[in-house]
């Protein structure tokens, strides 16, 4: 019941942030040199157009009124008409987000199954080979451009190697399953469809892992950090004098009480990985919300991108919150 | 009057150990060396560029274009025939002036406000403390983007779209030092002898919270230079034919396939670079954590 009542009160505290982004994003869209609503057009636009945008939006009342006009027009899911697609804009996130969703999905996946095995290991053999392997792959991992790793690992597994495809989200000759959430991997399983499903796994993993090497870096220092500290606590001690086996002592005692940092850190990585996702996407020719905000940036499209930049910081503000909640359920002893 | 030039003297000594306790404690550091070596190897690059470089970075010699490593073109060329290698060198320079500039900018905005709320505290405080939870619910890359492309695309835009999206987290530093300084005695006692606000800021806040503030701010480098790379890749940073790193890969990107060494080489130079920073941000963290100092 606590729980309820913590997140209910956090909701609330998320309102006024949101007011304070759309303050923001508001700002943004009227910084543009020049007449927003000509640019917003593009060149193209005919002069009863830009009337009527120019309506819509109270272009010739006081500011405050433009803003409300906005968070109007925010309120009724209006966030423009990108000039590249000719569509609304929310209509192209929502068709875009899945194929963002699986990939950064998978990957936050990967580095989690990996960096935290990877972590412990180091942690457990501190300060010998492992332990320094991992050191030099996790100072290596964030040290590189991630659109430069995905080039790389596109040149070696599909230019050179031919091992893994490259490009998109499933071969062009199979087709999409049927659509039910979305997520290719996920549909293809319900329908039982092993060939789309064996496509899709093997077109999101180059994607998944370029996105992936810097957040596992980053997870398997942070599990590393953790276990050694909680490793000093009295009661490892004491689960080691009373006899128990070290496998016991690390995965049952030390392990739990070590993940309360990884947990936060996984919250704000999903964040990274989302913006990463900008950038692997247009490399792997992704259909994701990330290849589209790239594609807005080459026309100057600044409805997409404004709608691109509301919609991710939205789910990240959301994603904060589901950390803070893990942490209520991962230890029962933080109290809000 | 004694006792004064004893005590200055002891000072100065405690100094001198301090400085030569700090160059032990770097060498003892490997990884913090070879961060460095990276860091000046960058800094030459940069300060010498018309030697180092073997080319005319901008010279268009198509005949010349897409040609492997070899002994002229040591990194090979590009489409427009241009030595990669002299482009490296000369991008050394941009990366080094985005990088400073932003840290700068977005430091300076940082200590504006981070004192202010932290030195007045209060509504002053409160207000500011959810302008900064606004800015930072933002995913950084996203609101630089988004900043950049209605400031129109250009290099300046994008070093401003950074420091924008990048004082807030300075500001925080700076406030919780502010906060820890602020009720200490001797600002109490400075007060009490009538020393302006402005005094005490001068004189005592700012020189006793630098150190937290450097450390962080080396290790931001890094992440700036990667993040300037990245809005030069999508199109938002250095415009053709500025030979920026990020810009360069762009480009490349394109050659994948004909020509590997298009977009390798520019992505190794920002790798060791952001590499060289980090190792020297951990390195001073290291160093300037008095845990360490007290062994």
């Amino acid at each position: 019941m606590k729980l309820w009542a913590y997140i209910l009160r956090r909701l609330i505290l998320i309102v006024p942030t949101l007011i304070g982004v759309t303050v923001i994003t508001f700002t943004i869209s009227r910084l543009i040199p020049g007449d927003p609503i000509a640019v917003s057009l593009g060149p193209y636009a005919s002069q009863e157009q830009i009337q009527f945008m120019r309506a819509k939006w109270g272009l010739d009342k006081p500011l405050t009124i433009q803003y409300a006009l906005y968070l109007r027009n925010l309120s009724r899911g209006d966030l423009g008409v990108s000039i590249h697609s000719k569509r609304s804009v929310l209509d192209d996130l929502k068709d875009f987000f899945p194929a963002t969703f699986e990939l950064t999905t998978v990957s936050m996946f990967i580095s989690i199954v990996l960096g935290i095995p990877i972590g412990i290991i180091a942690a457990v053999k501190k300060n010998r080979w492992p332990d320094f392997v991992t050191r030099l792959y996790a100072l290596a991992g964030v040290s590189m451009p991630v659109f430069w790793l995905g080039l790389l690992l596109l040149l070696v597994f599909y230019l050179k190697l031919g091992w893994l495809p490259g490009v998109g989200r499933l071969d062009p000759h199979l087709s999409p399953p049927t659509s039910i959430t979305g997520l290719y991997l996920v549909d293809s399983l319900i329908t039982a469809n092993w060939r789309v499903f064996w496509d899709a796994l093997k077109h999101i993993l180059l994607p998944a892992f370029s996105l992936s090497c810097v957040i596992m870096a980053t997870i398997s220092r942070m599990t590393r950090a953790s276990m050694l500290e909680v490793m000093t606590e009295n009661y490892i001690k004491a689960a080691r004098a009373k006899g128990l086996s070290e496998r016991v002592v690390i995965y049952r005692h030390a392990l739990k009480n070590s993940l309360i940092p990884v947990v936060t850190i996984i919250g704000v990585m999903y964040g990274v990985c989302l913006a990463g996702a900008v950038l692997t996407e247009s490399i792997f020719s992704w259909p994701g919300l990330g290849r589209y905000a790239v594609k807005a940036i080459t026309f100057l499209d600044l409805d997409a991108i404004m709608g691109f930049t509301l919609v991710a910081t939205l789910i990240y503000v959301f994603l904060n919150l589901i950390v803070d909640v893990a942490y209520l359920v991962i230890d029962p002893r933080i109290k809000y | 009057m004694a006792l004064n030039e004893e005590m200055q003297t002891e000072e100065t000594e405690r100094h001198s150990r301090g400085w030569k306790f700090t160059l032990h404690l770097i060498w003892n550091n490997p990884l913090m060396v070879v961060g460095l070596a990276a860091v000046c190897v960058l800094f030459v690059m940069a300060v010498f560029a018309p030697l180092i470089s073997t080319h005319d970075p901008f010279k268009i010699n198509p005949p010349q274009r897409l040609k492997p490593p070899s002994a002229t073109y040591l990194l090979g060329t590009d489409v427009a025939g241009r030595d990669i290698f002299s482009r490296i060198v000369y991008g050394s320079r941009i990366t080094l002036q985005v990088g400073i500039t932003v840290i700068i900018l977005a430091l300076l905005i940082g200590y504006v406000f981070g004192i202010v709320a932290g030195f007045f505290g209060g509504g002053v405080d409160e207000l500011f403390m959810r302008i900064t939870d606004v800015f930072m619910s933002f995913p950084y890359l996203v609101l630089a983007m988004g900043l950049t492309v209605a400031l129109g695309p250009s290099i300046q835009n994008a070093m401003l779209a950074m420091a924008v999206v990048w004082w807030p987290t300075y500001a925080r530093l700076i406030r919780s030092e502010v906060l820890k300084l602020r009720g200490r005695p001797f600002i109490y006692a400075s007060k009490g002898l009538g020393a302006t606000n402005l005094f005490i800021i001068l004189r005592h806040i700012l020189p006793n919270s630098w150190v937290p503030v450097i450390v962080q701010a080396s290790l931001d480098f890094g992440r700036v230079i990667m993040y300037a790379a990245s809005l030069s890749f999508i199109g938002l940073g250095a415009q053709p034919p500025t030979p920026d790193w990020g810009a360069m890969i762009s480009d490349g990107r394109g050659f994948l396939e004909q020509a590997w060494w298009y977009p390798t080489f520019p992505g190794l130079a920002i790798m060791v670079t952001i590499l060289g920073f980090n190792l020297v941000g951990d390195g001073l963290r290291d160093i300037f954590d008095p845990r360490l100092r007290r062994r």
